[in-house]
């Protein structure tokens, strides 16, 4: 390697002559900043709303109730059917929603990068047994397992927490195996292993640091379909049940009046616009995936459902 | 090298190591990868292992330390077979044995500093300490300053000095080189093999060094083997089979080194350059 | 061939049976379910009465060999709710409406996403790439109910013109199947996208350029063919999460589907209705997937069905 090819920004082409870098279109992460804004302000708004002295999602004013966003100085998102701050719903059932997804993902990649890293570096008849697991929960959609289970035991939030848990995993533990086949013979894997590192430690060492990276990867741009999925279902009443709020829910209770209160509906709807497409944002950088050029290969697409 | 009676310190006894593979059609072929290998390393001594990619070097140094498992024949280690000891004895007497790999740019883990690389064997031994890791680097000639660097900031040969330091730390006898230098510039290959006979000597380290460049292998060799198809074809002193080779491969291996001055590449098998 | 349809004849009936015994693990979870069906003070004696009826009170190997001999005789049990009324038959009833919103969504969610991918080949502007899949995106961050709820409040509340709940006439399944559309949308969208700028670097495309042939040509006649190929395996393999998709769009507009009525039998626990309709739905899987296979295999002359 000659000194030229070293300096990072006048790398050679192919005329052989070099010509700095700078004709290069630079990235513009507006978008990017766009994302992290609105991903930020429900943040915010959940866990912050809650700490202030108008927080309030329980007390009835019955007779404030269905009382539409900014007509009463107390409840500037309104009030729900029972005459409940809307605001502070909201900020609630944020909090809960949030919570479990984040609880939900944290133990899926944990879950998945546990059995990937296992079935990876071990390799041969238990990699085969776990892989067929991940093979045969691959056929059935999420939603009749827990229509299924929900039906025989009555739905609740941490049946819907353990069915996603068991059926979820499969996308972490894929990459995480693929990450530790391909380590498992790297020369630095091998070196500890000659010099008697048990198992775990080379696991530990220098597999565990190396998956985690691609499990964090992984975990951010799930927590958007995770959201909707959990979303979906607390609609529909397989998740979190009555009372607890959470934005599916207040979305299902707000159906029934949205002709006289819309907002009811809408508010919890736009909540969860806002974190989804400010997720996918910041994580996936729309740019790069729309313009696939002539001469590279179609690059394949996060597709929200496909690990299912 | 003693001249006092050299003792044994890695002797390999009609070595056979065999994978069995698919055929195109289904049908199962045995590859022999190792075909009845057998040399003894002697203490103090270096013994070069030369082949063309694809003849079993790799499997033959795989074998020696436990990553495959052999059909048949033996492995002993300063007189000790691996196979019926206990498995704290083993790991005793297989650490005396280390390897240095060949690529600098895969054998150290990217996300350690220098420190953490060398480190390790001790730490898995439990012979941790901080200045042993210091003066293991000092030795390959690296400062203080290298411990906390990582691999990205060192050149390819600073590379491959963490990797003979690393090799170093648990004090072995042998240490099977695997191509050290071929992945390096001719310039900075020429230090690393100074360095490589500078510690031999402080030492006293037998090395079985594996190369597939001649001229290398002549300037720190006392004896060659030369590796066809996984079997050894010739063995002998190191002016026995560069100057008199018996075997027709050999000779082919020999006919390839360039010769400097044109008017003597005619005679070539017989007269070459000390490098 | 034969030893083809043999073999997937096999491999289907592996899987109702695999279906078949999952679903009946599931139903045996909640113990008996004489308890949860009768009011909450009933007297043990009923509760005791309506197990030995319902036969829960036997071993659980021999209600699984009582279960399969009645699957095998066409019972597929009772609904609990609906005494005396076949769990199946309330399934089946459902299925048409299931079967005519699904495909109507699903087809025209394929077809606006050929037509927007086709019109983005042809005219090679990249702004309304950029555009669609920015809609897209946009689309796919919005859940499906959601999604349909705007359009209710839009088209019914708002505006008036389109009836918000059930399947009465043709003008009811414009929503929900416009939900489903618009979901399927993005997906389809970047795969036809990705397929034909594939095919179009591709030698015969080329060739079929060099004889003179026309954009509109080339793309329509040499391109989409071998574009559409991936669609038909990507449809195959998203068909779980479609399924799932549908049960949501069902609830909202209320549409008298499958989806529909395994919701409620969640809610009134009625379990056998659920089971039957987990059985349909692991046919109706089987059945796409052979379908898919199967125009695959007419349509790429490079796959023979061995």
């Amino acid at each position: 390697m000659t000194a030229i090819d070293q300096i990072p920004d006048l790398a050679p082409t192919a005329a052989g002559t070099a010509i700095p870098r700078a004709r290069r279109m630079p990235r513009i992460p507006a978008l990017q900043i766009i994302g992290a804004v609105m991903l930020v302000a429900v943040v915010l708004f959940s866990f912050g709303y809650p700490l202030l002295p108008a927080f309030d999602p329980y007390t009835q004013h019955l007779s404030l109730a269905l009382t539409a966003p900014g007509v009463d100085a107390h409840h500037l998102l309104g009030t729900d059917s029972l005459g409940r701050d809307e605001a502070s719903r909201l900020a609630l059932a944020g909090r809960v929603t949030l919570g479990i997804v984040v609880a939900i993902v944290v133990v899926n990649s944990l879950l998945g990068m546990s059995i990937g890293i296992v079935s990876g570096y071990l390799g041969g008849k238990i990699d085969n047994l776990l892989m067929g697991l991940a093979d045969v929960q691959l056929a059935m959609p999420v939603i009749l397992v827990l229509i299924a289970l929900a039906a025989a035991v009555g739905p609740s939030v941490w049946l819907m927490i353990g069915v996603l848990a068991a059926t979820y995993w499969v996308g972490y533990a894929r990459v995480a195996r693929s990450v530790s086949l391909g380590l498992r013979e790297r020369d630095f894997v091998l070196a500890p292993r000659i010099q008697g590192a048990s198992g775990f430690w080379t696991v530990r060492r220098h597999i565990v640091p190396n998956v985690s990276v691609q499990m964090l990867i992984l975990a951010v741009s799930d927590i958007g379909a995770v959201i909707l999925l959990t979303s979906s279902f607390d609609f529909l009443g397989l998740g979190v049940q009555a009372p607890m709020p959470s934005w599916g829910l207040l979305i299902s209770e707000g159906q029934k009046y949205v002709r006289q209160a819309p907002y009811l509906s809408i508010l919890p709807g736009i909540v969860i616009f806002l974190v989804v497409a400010g997720l996918h944002l910041v994580s996936q950088r729309f740019t790069s995936e729309s313009t696939p050029s002539r001469k590279r290969s179609p690059r394949t697409t996060q597709k929200k459902g496909a690990r299912r | 090298m003693n001249d006092s009676p050299a003792e044994t310190v890695l002797a390999v006894d009609d070595l056979q190591v065999h994978f069995s593979t698919r055929g195109s059609r289904g049908a199962r072929r045995t590859i022999r990868a190792v075909d009845g290998v057998s040399f003894a390393l002697r203490r103090g001594e270096t013994l070069g292992l030369v082949g063309e990619s694809g003849c079993g070097k790799s499997t033959l140094v795989r074998t020696i330390f436990g990553l495959n498992t052999p059909v048949s024949g033996s492995i002993e280690v300063l007189g000790h077979r691996l196979a019926g000891l206990s498995s704290r004895r083993r790991r005793a007497i297989q650490n005396r044995v280390q390897l240095v790999f060949q690529d600098p740019y895969s054998s150290l883990n990217p996300r350690l500093t220098a420190h953490d690389i060398v480190a390790e064997p001790l730490r898995i031994a439990g012979r941790y300490s901080r200045g042993t890791v210091a003066s293991l680097l000092d030795d390959v000639g690296l400062g203080a300053d290298a411990l906390a660097k990582r691999p990205a900031q060192f050149s390819g040969g600073q590379r491959q000095r963490i990797g003979i330091a690393r090799a170093l730390a648990l004090h072995p006898d042998v240490l099977v080189l695997d191509e050290p230098v071929s992945a390096l510039d001719v310039s900075v290959q020429a230090q690393v093999i100074n360095l490589l006979k500078d510690l031999q000597e402080k030492h006293s380290l037998s090395y079985l060094f594996i190369a597939h460049d001649l001229s290398v292998v002549r300037y720190l060799s006392d004896r060659v083997a030369v590796m066809q198809k996984g079997k050894l074809v010739e063995v002998g002193s190191k002016d026995q089979v560069f100057d008199a080779p018996e075997h027709p491969y050999t000779r082919s291996l020999l006919a390839s080194i360039p010769v400097a001055d044109p008017r003597r590449r005619a005679d070539a098998p017989t007269q070459l350059q000390e490098s | 061939m034969t030893r083809y349809l043999s073999r997937r004849l096999v491999q289907a009936l592996a899987t109702i049976f695999a279906v078949v015994t999952v679903a009946f693990a599931f139903g045996r979870l909640s113990g008996s379910p004489a308890a949860l069906l009768l009011t909450e003070n009933a007297p043990k004696s009923q509760i005791v009465a309506l197990n030995h009826r319902l036969g829960f009170d036997k071993p659980l190997w021999l209600q699984y060999v009582d279960y399969l001999g009645g699957l095998l005789h066409g019972d597929f049990g009772q609904s609990y709710r609906q005494v005396g009324v076949s769990s199946m038959s309330l399934v089946l009833e459902r299925l048409p409406a299931s079967l005519l919103l699904g495909a109507v969504g699903l087809t025209a969610g394929i077809l606006l996403a050929m037509v927007a991918g086709l019109v983005i080949q042809l005219t090679g502007s990249r702004g309304l790439r950029t555009t669609a899949l920015g809609i897209g995106a946009v689309r796919q961050a919005i859940p499906d109910f959601f999604f349909g709820l705007l359009l209710v409040l839009i088209f019914s509340v708002t505006l008036g013109i389109l009836p918000s709940l059930g399947n009465r006439g043709i003008t009811s399944v414009i929503m929900p199947a416009l939900t489903i559309a618009t979901g399927q949308f993005i997906l389809y969208m970047r795969l036809i996208d990705n397929s034909l700028t594939e095919q179009s670097s591709m030698d015969y495309a080329r060739t079929a350029y060099a004889r003179g042939d026309s954009r509109f040509r080339v793309v329509l006649g040499e391109l989409l063919p071998n574009a559409f190929l991936p669609v038909m395996t990507v449809a195959g393999i998203s068909l779980g999460g479609f399924l799932g998709g549908l049960v949501i769009v069902e609830n909202v507009f209320a549409w008298p589907g499958m989806g529909q009525l395994m919701l409620s039998a969640v809610y009134s626990r009625d379990f056998p209705v659920v089971q039957s309709g987990l059985i349909v739905v692991a046919g109706l899987f089987i059945v796409a997937n052979f379908a898919v296979d199967l125009c695959y295999a007419l349509i790429d002359p490079r796959v023979r069905l061995r």
